[in-house]
């Protein structure tokens, strides 16, 4: 296989951008309508993610330990789309069909032998992850939605409960897709430590313009069922027993991993009596978006425990009033603990550097990383759904 | 055109057994010749029907061999199984007409929801400077007055507090429906036409499962269990 011919002939088809993309997914349906079906009506997110990944994956095939990780996950991944091994065959010969196009005269024999040799590697790969995790776990769990406490107009409690068992640690995310919008799959937290009856909350705010969470918040029913994938992340996850000091720093429902982590450290304390510092500052824009402050107050009769709200949009608000990140960073405590940052993508980049410039090491500063977050998902494993992200 | 008929249960013959087949002599039978004649012609059949369906077999094999969309440079695989360029471009376009359309209505409503609650700032900031206006006239009425309040008294301007306390309470109403409204105008995008297998696109009627809307600040539902308890003691005293 000549992997620098794969490299040259993918760098001559990414010029192309958009079209590209564009020209997969129309050759893909065209040629399987009921492939159709498996995607949302919006393409627009779908776009740079399926082909780039694809090719980037592809014409990296010489290094092909390097991305053996990713490509499993994106098999394991894919398993809630209901894809199964015949469709890796379409997809293959819609890509081989787009980089001929593309590449016109360029498109040789050797060539196109070499790129369905290197596909088919990348492809058994992910197909194999998939049918290894079919035999430890479902493809997706249903679970019934038990309560939706709207707690402020823009900010809902969900409790659910899946129908097999599920396991997660605090601190993971789900993806969760509910049928209102079929789809479209977005990732929340479990806002809690495991309970004994296995029933689960997710904290929903709904998102400007957006399609699910204005959904979730306002038309899912208890009695409704949802979908979720595999938990997910370990950047904001606490080894049991850890007495690391803690800083949490949330913006709006970013609360909701941390407050699992919280929990589990308090079911340790009660335990145990034994509980590292934590310090939780939460940010919203107003006062009445600090929808889990009476649960908050309530919790700094613990000894180990100090939680500092902070509003931006209130000039009236009696408490702390700016960005979170800046707050936290004033606060100097983030002094011999570490750091955990949780909210929309532009809070957390301006928190982290917030704490950097006040001279946080950054070793210290944990934050969600997805191995997609640099857009490499075949479908988007995540679309961002946290508190002022874009749908 | 040789037809191929498969003998059922038959044991086949071949061309050559068929050729030179041996029969035991009796009185008054056929002509050996042309029985000789006949069954070479029969033979020959086979033979030729033999090779047709040889031939027709490698050439299954080899279009199923092919790659439907890796033919060579030249296209020499071309076959009618390609997608035709030009489809994929309507397709395309078709699909970008979709995705202009989505991401408007997206950006209509957000761009609504952002004018929302800026107005809800402002209204609110009209409230509490209100409010500030209201108390500062309220303590210059006592300065000015102290025998009025036999000294210890609030004098509150009543009219002034209760006029805030019902702007501020239609204001958080209006505030409410105009969010609710435009949520669900979000909501009805979700609710697009969807392609049936084959079929045309049909469209589904508008949200026929889901409530108008839900009680903004209805009572909490009762809690399935109590899922942090707080007033929970350690057991055991903390250490250290």
């Amino acid at each position: 296989m000549d992997t620098a011919a794969l490299q040259n002939s993918w760098a001559i088809v990414a010029k192309s951008g958009d079209e590209v993309p564009l020209f997969f997914y129309s050759h893909l349906f065209l040629s399987h309508p009921e492939l159709r079906e498996m995607f949302p009506i919006s393409m627009s997110a779908q776009r740079d993610k399926l082909v780039g990944a694809l090719g980037r994956i592809v014409s990296n095939v010489d290094q092909l330990d390097d991305v053996t990780p990713f490509i499993q996950q994106l098999g394991r991944d894919h398993r809630r789309f209901s894809v199964v091994a015949e469709h890796y065959s379409k997809v293959g010969a819609s890509l081989l069909a787009t980089l001929r196009h593309f590449l016109g005269p360029a498109w040789t024999e050797e060539l196109a032998a070499d790129w369905a040799a290197a596909y088919g590697l990348v492809a058994k790969v992910m197909v194999q992850a998939a049918e290894m995790a079919a035999e430890s776990s479902p493809a997706w769990w249903t679970a019934d939605v038990l309560s939706i406490e709207r707690r402020t107009i823009d900010v809902a409690v969900v409790q659910v409960r899946p129908q097999q068992p599920f396991t997660f640690v605090p601190g993971q995310s789900v993806a969760f897709e509910t049928p209102l919008r079929p789809r479209l799959w977005r990732y929340f937290s479990p806002a809690n430590a495991p309970r004994e009856d296995n029933t689960i909350e997710f904290h929903v705010q709904i998102v400007d313009g957006g399609q699910v969470s204005g959904a979730i918040v306002r038309a899912m029913q208890p009695g409704d069922t949802v979908r979720l994938g595999p938990p997910i992340g370990d950047d904001l996850v606490r080894s049991p027993g850890d007495q690391r000091d803690l800083i949490m720093i949330a913006g709006g429902t970013g609360l909701a991993p941390l407050r699992a982590v919280l929990e589990q450290a308090d079911r340790e304390w009660q335990a145990e009596g034994r509980a590292p510092q934590i310090h939780l500052f939460h940010g919203a824009r107003v006062p009445w978006n600090l929808y889990e402050s009476e649960l908050l107050a309530q919790l700094t009769t613990r000894p180990w425990f100090a939680y500092t709200a902070v509003v931006s949009d209130d000039s009236s608000f009696p408490g702390a009033r700016g960005l979170v990140g800046s707050v936290a960073a004033r606060s100097m405590q983030w002094q011999g603990r570490s750091a955990m940052i949780c909210g929309s993508p532009q809070m957390v980049t301006s928190t982290v550097s917030e704490l950097t410039s006040a001279g946080m090491p950054s070793d210290d500063i944990r934050f969600e990383k997805f191995a997609n977050a640099d857009g490499n998902g075949l479908h988007p494993p995540l679309e961002a759904a946290r508190s002022g992200d874009q749908s | 055109m040789t037809e191929i008929t498969p003998l059922p249960g038959a044991v086949r013959k071949s061309p050559r057994a068929v050729r030179y087949a041996t029969f035991s002599q009796r009185r008054r039978g056929w002509d050996q010749d042309e029985v000789r004649e006949f069954l070479a012609s029969v033979a020959d059949d086979i033979q030729a029907a033999d090779n047709e369906r040889a031939a027709l077999r490698a050439e299954v094999d080899r279009l199923r061999n092919t790659p439907r969309d890796a033919g060579g440079p030249g296209g020499g695989a071309e076959e009618r199984t390609e997608i035709n360029a030009h489809a994929v471009a309507l397709f395309s376009q078709a699909q970008q007409v979709a995705d202009r359309l989505v991401a408007e209505a997206v950006q209509h409503a957000r761009d609504l929801m952002v004018n929302a609650r800026a107005q809800q700032r402002e209204i609110l900031q009209q409230a509490q400077q209100a409010a500030d206006a209201a108390e500062a006239a309220a303590r210059n009425e006592m300065a000015s007055h102290p025998e009025a309040g036999d000294g210890h008294q609030h004098h509150p301007p009543i009219p002034e507090v209760e006029y805030v306390r019902t702007f501020a309470h239609v204001a958080q109403v209006q505030l409410r429906s105009v969010l609710d409204a435009l949520t669900e105008q979000v909501d009805k995008l979700g609710e697009l036409p969807r392609l049936e297998n084959g079929g045309a696109p049909h469209m589904p009627p508008y949200a026929p499962n889901q409530p108008s809307d839900r009680p903004y600040a209805g009572p909490p539902p009762p809690h399935l269990e109590v899922p942090w308890q707080l007033e929970a003691r350690p057991r055991r005293p903390q250490a250290g």
